[in-house]
């Protein structure tokens, strides 16, 4: 479609290369198929970054730095008709006749118009004559009528504005409803966006508590393993030692509990007898 | 340069004039002719064009110029309507002049 607008529309009188166009003329007028394929207009709808494109370029041409505003203004369509006067004259043209002719002087002059018309019968009375006065009549009829010019005003005052409603307010609603739509989901958007920032540090920040709790868990783990192994030695040593105990004192006491002979063993008893005497002795004397 | 039928008129560059109004003169402005004196009637109208296009155009000009002040209005009502009408029977009553007058009812006026 741009390209259609840049190729066809306005490259002549904003290049100022008419010769291109008047080639393109002489040749489509020699040849009799068409040289340049022009794109249609509804061929393919247009995409937003064309549509912008577009906007922007019309816009770059129409009310660029050049743009005369002053001399060429930009005009609205204006919402009624000229004032008129019986109907269908311009009340200008009865608004120039007033200071010379005061204000029955246009009626006067129209009447006094079509009566010399009469009179000399450039206008003649003939069967033709009466479509002019009748058809006016009805219309004035229908027009001053209570119900039907009303109505029928009323009727196309109303269609008029139902199709402005139809093909320009509503699809320009639309078309704002939707741009707001989708700035009021990008503010959402953004507004996620700016959460997620939020979201990313306490995420952040219970990775890190849960790195400092393994941490922590296998620093325990290690120091729990590392006093196992220990007690373990503790205690291997510990009964190691227990064990050569025994076994030392055990071999000492059968070594020499084996070594003692029964003469030992008489001498002994003897000694001890000979002790338990003498000390009952020193118990008697006490 | 010559016609070129269905192009903006030579004289037009949307970069100064902006959009383009067909009731608008887009050549070099010159005197209005309700403001040139009787005097200087020979040179206005020896300045004007008057190639078939250039009428043309001009024709163009004044019906746009009366379209868009009544007939391309937001609500025209019955005024542009009748005056059409009313042109219609003009036109009528100068081509049906030659048969009626023979239905004049007087010989001396």
């Amino acid at each position: 479609m741009l390209s259609a607008f840049k190729a066809v529309a306005f490259r002549p009188v904003i290049h100022g290369n008419n010769k291109v166009v008047s080639a393109v003329a002489m040749r489509m007028m020699a040849s009799t198929a068409a040289v340049t394929k022009v794109p249609f207009v509804g061929e393919k709808p247009p995409t937003r970054e064309e549509r912008i494109e577009q906007w922007d370029y019309v816009n770059s041409i129409f009310y660029g730095p050049e743009r005369d505003t002053k001399n060429f203004p930009i005009l609205k369509q204006p919402d009624r008709a000229e004032s008129v006067r019986l109907g269908v004259f311009p009340a200008r043209w009865f608004d120039l006749l007033y200071p010379k002719t005061g204000v029955s002087g246009p009626y006067v002059f129209l009447g006094g118009f079509a009566l010399w018309m009469m009179s000399k019968e450039i206008m003649v009375i003939d069967h033709y004559f009466w479509e002019f006065p009748s058809f006016w009549i009805m219309i004035y009829i229908l027009c001053k009528h209570p119900k039907i010019g009303p109505q029928a005003r009323k009727y196309l005052e109303d269609k008029m504005k139902f199709e402005e409603f139809k093909y320009f307010t509503r699809p320009i609603n639309r078309w704002k409803d939707a741009a707001n739509a989708e700035i009021a989901k990008n503010e959402r958007l953004i507004e996620e966006t700016e959460t997620s920032k939020h979201m990313y540090l306490a995420k952040k920040e219970g990775i890190q508590l849960q790195l400092e709790a393994a941490y922590r868990q296998r620093l325990q783990n290690a120091f729990q393993e590392v006093k196992k192994r220990l007690d373990f030695e503790v205690e291997k040593v510990s009964l190691k030692r227990k064990y050569e105990q025994e076994h030392m004192v055990n071999w000492i006491v059968s070594s020499v509990t084996k070594s003692i002979t029964p003469q030992q063993e008489k001498e002994s008893i003897k000694s001890c007898i000979d002790s338990l005497k003498r000390l009952s002795a020193k118990a008697a004397a006490v | 340069m010559t016609y070129q039928p269905g192009r903006y008129p030579k004289d037009y560059n949307p970069k100064v004039h902006g959009p383009y109004y067909p009731h608008r003169f887009y050549g070099k402005p010159d005197t209005p002719f309700s403001e040139v004196k009787i005097a200087d009637l020979g040179s206005w109208f020896s300045r004007r064009s008057l190639s078939p296009s250039s009428i043309w155009a001009a024709i163009h000009r004044g019906y746009y110029r009366w379209a868009s002040k009544n007939l391309h209005t937001k609500v025209p009502g019955f005024a542009p309507y009748g005056q059409i009408i009313m042109l219609t029977s003009t036109y009528f009553f100068f081509l049906l002049y030659s048969e009626r007058k023979y239905h004049r009812h007087c010989k001396y006026h």
